[in-house]
């Protein structure tokens, strides 16, 4: 057994659950798929108390997919919302899906457990950011709010999220145009060095509502606002996307670690933002 | 509460079992239940070698606390033979050499196992199936090769069951 000794407790209601964070969720880490959480339990990175798992919360299961975008309720499965038939309603949400670890790890990952966890080189992080998504939190002393992307994440697996509080859903607003997800990592399916999310619409002959977010650059996903302002307005083209590219390229100062260089991030960052502009034009 | 008591149906077999709170669903089949086929590598989820079928998709066994499968079938490549007639996957990976260790395959086994039932096709489970396993003898090519003979010989691209194979 790798795991430190813990006290589990598996709530059958939403309100069980909030009721044992208002008690004891200083010292607790809540386990939806537990795909990221068991790792760290393993590793002793993480040497909670208690463990309170949703898995019989069954009103936090549900998902709901519709032209306005993918409301998810935390415990809703990724597998189950990838093989969806509506999931192209959501541009990118299916590429995002597609990529988050080997279809072994997917088919127990929770679309609020990947969320919370806040991994910054994370897909579902990254696209929430990019679509201007919303997070609903509920506490028992304080009930529910809802949080915008960007202000959720604050750092590497770090956000607002309150010890007593529990990450009940997730918006994912539909883009208006589609969205590519692009990411480089060691094999396929692994954990992304480097990782965009990139969208465009039309509207009269020039681009509108662009969006792009990098992952895996910074402790949390980022905006690149410069290079957005740069499209805005602008015809799609040669012209318009390398000026995107380099201010992406001037923009960011990614870490240094083990899987990479500095360099090699930023390099690799600028080239899939141009890749997937030119996928989308 | 650290210890429970949990219900599980393992390869078919009804078991009742008491779980310290932190016990691995790997470490409650391979010490409790004895079933020493489903191994254990990296006990972070990236090897793949401790893969099981739990409700009838493929999971990292190593990622799941033995309390969390409470309620859950769990196959193991223990009870992938039918009655000692081997699966046609395990059939395709013996005759095209699609191991050398062997320390990664019943892992391997247990993911074409449930990629075969639910007709995923023969494609996807090269790629994206494999890809959730390590293999650090045979360099893939012979077990790219015995998925090829296994879904071939169960009538083509297409998986050896329908769709919904405990799915």
């Amino acid at each position: 057994m790798k795991p430190q000794s813990f006290d589990y407790v598996a709530p059958e209601t939403l309100d069980g659950a909030l009721d044992l964070l208002a008690r004891v969720g200083d010292d607790a880490a809540i386990i939806a798929g537990g795909q990221s959480l068991v790792p760290i339990l393993n590793l002793r990175l993480a040497r909670p108390e208690w463990i309170i798992d949703l898995r019989h919360v069954t009103e936090l299961t549900g998902f709901d997919i519709s032209e306005k975008g993918l409301r998810a309720g935390a415990m809703a499965n990724a597998l189950n919302v990838e093989e969806h038939p509506d999931i192209h309603l959501v541009p990118g949400l299916h590429e995002a899906l597609c990529q988050i670890a080997h279809p072994q790890i997917r088919s127990r990952t929770t679309i609020g457990g990947s969320v919370a966890h806040a991994d910054p080189t994370a897909e579902l992080p990254a696209l929430l950011v990019a679509l201007g998504g919303d997070i609903v939190l509920q506490s028992m002393a304080r009930g529910e709010r809802t949080v915008s992307a960007d202000e959720f994440f604050t750092g590497p697996m770090m956000t607002v999220r309150e010890p007593d509080e529990l990450l009940t859903s997730v918006l994912f607003p539909a883009h208006p145009g589609p969205v590519a997800v692009l990411e480089v990592a060691k094999r396929p399916n692994d954990r992304a060095i480097v990782g965009v999310v990139v969208g465009y619409a039309m509207v009269d002959g020039v681009i509108s509502s662009p969006s792009i977010t990098l992952f895996g650059v910074a402790g949390r996903p980022v905006r690149m606002a410069s290079a957005e302002a740069a499209l805005r307005g602008a015809i799609p083209g040669t012209d318009s996307f390398l000026t995107a590219v380099e201010l992406v390229r001037d923009e960011i100062d990614p870490r240094a670690d083990t899987q990479a260089s500095r360099e090699y991030r930023r390099q690799v960052a600028a080239a899939l933002v141009g890749r997937a502009l030119v996928s989308l034009s | 509460m650290k210890e429970h008591r949990i219900r599980l149906k393992v390869n078919g077999d009804d078991s009742e079992v008491i779980v310290e709170s932190r016990m691995l669903l790997s470490d409650l089949i391979r010490h409790q239940l004895g079933l020493t086929g489903t191994h254990v590598g990296c006990e972070q989820g990236a090897c793949g070698a401790c893969t099981v079928i739990i409700d009838g998709r493929p999971q990292r066994s190593c990622l799941v606390l033995a309390v969390q499968a409470d309620g859950s079938t769990v196959e193991t490549v223990e009870g992938v033979a039918d009655d000692g007639i081997e699966h046609v996957v395990q059939t395709a990976l013996h005759e095209q050499h699609g191991l050398q260790c062997g320390f990664c395959t019943p892992g391997i086994v247990m993911s074409l196992v449930a990629a075969c039932r639910s007709g995923t096709d023969a494609a996807t489970a090269k790629k994206e199936v494999l890809d959730g396993h390590l293999c650090r003898c045979t360099g893939y090519v012979n077990i790219r090769a015995a998925i090829d003979a296994a879904w071939q010989a169960t009538g083509g691209e297409r998986g050896c069951n329908d769709r919904g194979g405990g799915r």
